[in-house]
């Protein structure tokens, strides 16, 4: 059980973007930017749909390995 | 059961002394929350005052809302939204849960394991695409396109949770209604699905709660002040580059928060209560 809620919590911190864009918008300075604020500020704001789409695809690898985790844990449960 | 036993001293000691703690941890962002909205502006900012305290409550950042932004639209918007997601990732969802708990067929493991998936894919992975597909099919700044990319999320929440509750029903059930003569629909929406009324209800609370909160689709979609909902609405309109507009921030955020707080409440028994309990004897 600790380790789905682990599992679970890590994939959806990893994927959180209001938190970050209402408080702080990645600035200053985008020093406080993550994946999900950076690709939108790439993708939507500036406009480069393919290079946020990029950005955003960079977390896949490691989120592929929690996600299939935790999904073979819950079909075990 | 007694927790904590022991006498009264010790009940107190390990019961409530912990309770309380956690209660007023909880509870004070509430808190902060409602005297924020009601503080005027030279209380607010100012640094050297007692901030736990209102001194001249004013009920000015609730008019400001209401008269300067679109709070009524954005809360009429949110609403509409809500509730016809709700409505479709419920139905949707009941229609994928129920065969995966209940009937066999090749490929029941990997849909199901499809669904969880898909549930646990994170938004700023697909959140590109989507605006794509939103552009392409020409529902940018509508609420149609809210409405359509929602479920992505909420169908495989409810399908997923809806499985557990399908699950806990006893199949003895199901098969006396089909002996009485039911189809097997029948036997679904007339025996499973009243026996599963918790299960949907707090599926649907839960999708609504979602629904109502949820940001980054709303914030790509909805650029024009009279389409947003309230918390895209409330973050773009009230916070203006570095200037916070806090009592309208606050306010907006606790009138965004008393529909789900209704809602819940009016059906925290239903959700509570196990309705399948004591219906299979022996």
């Amino acid at each position: 059980m600790l380790i789905i809620v682990t599992m679970f919590s890590v994939i959806f911190t990893f994927g959180d973007f209001q938190l970050i864009y209402a408080l702080t918008h990645g600035g200053p300075a985008n020093a406080t930017h993550v994946f999900s604020t950076w690709s939108f500020d790439i993708g939507m704001s500036a406009g480069q749909l393919g290079m946020g789409a990029a950005v955003a695809l960079a977390i896949l690898p490691v989120l592929a390995v929690l996600i299939v985790g935790l999904t073979f844990y819950l079909r075990r449960e | 059961m007694m927790v904590g036993g022991k006498g009264l001293g010790g009940r107190v000691l390990r019961l409530y002394v912990p309770l309380a703690v956690f209660l007023v941890g909880m509870l004070f962002p509430f808190y902060w929350m409602l005297i924020t909205s009601i503080k005027p502006n030279r209380e607010l900012y100012n640094a050297r005052i007692m901030p736990l305290i209102v001194y001249q409550p004013t009920l000015k950042h609730y008019v400001d809302l209401l008269h300067e932004t679109n709070f009524l639209t954005w809360t009429y918007n949110t609403m509409l939204v809500a509730v016809v997601t709700t409505v479709i990732s419920l139905v949707l969802g009941t229609m994928m849960a129920y065969p995966l708990a209940r009937m066999r067929f090749p490929g029941t493991a990997v849909v199901a394991i499809g669904v969880a998936a898909t549930y646990l894919v994170p938004q700023p992975l697909l959140f590109i695409p989507m605006s794509d597909i939103i552009n392409r099919l020409e529902l940018g700044n509508t609420l149609k396109a809210v409405m359509l990319t929602y479920p992505t999320l909420l169908i495989p929440f409810s399908a997923w949770l809806l499985m557990g509750y399908f699950k806990s029903v006893p199949r003895e059930l199901e098969e006396s209604a089909r002996i009485d003569g039911a189809s097997r629909l029948q036997a679904m929406t007339r025996i499973v699905l009243p026996l599963c009324t918790p299960g949907l209800l707090s599926a649907g609370i839960f999708a609504f709660t979602l629904a109502q909160n949820e940001f980054l689709y709303a914030l790509i979609f909805l650029t024009k002040s009279d389409v947003r909902t309230v918390p895209v609405g409330a973050i773009t309109e009230l916070i203006r580059g570095d200037v916070f507009y806090w009592g309208q921030l606050m306010a907006a955020a606790l009138l965004g928060s008393v529909p789900v707080a209704i809602i819940y409440s009016f059906f925290v028994e239903y959700y509570v209560a196990g309705l399948t309990a004591g219906s299979v004897k022996g």
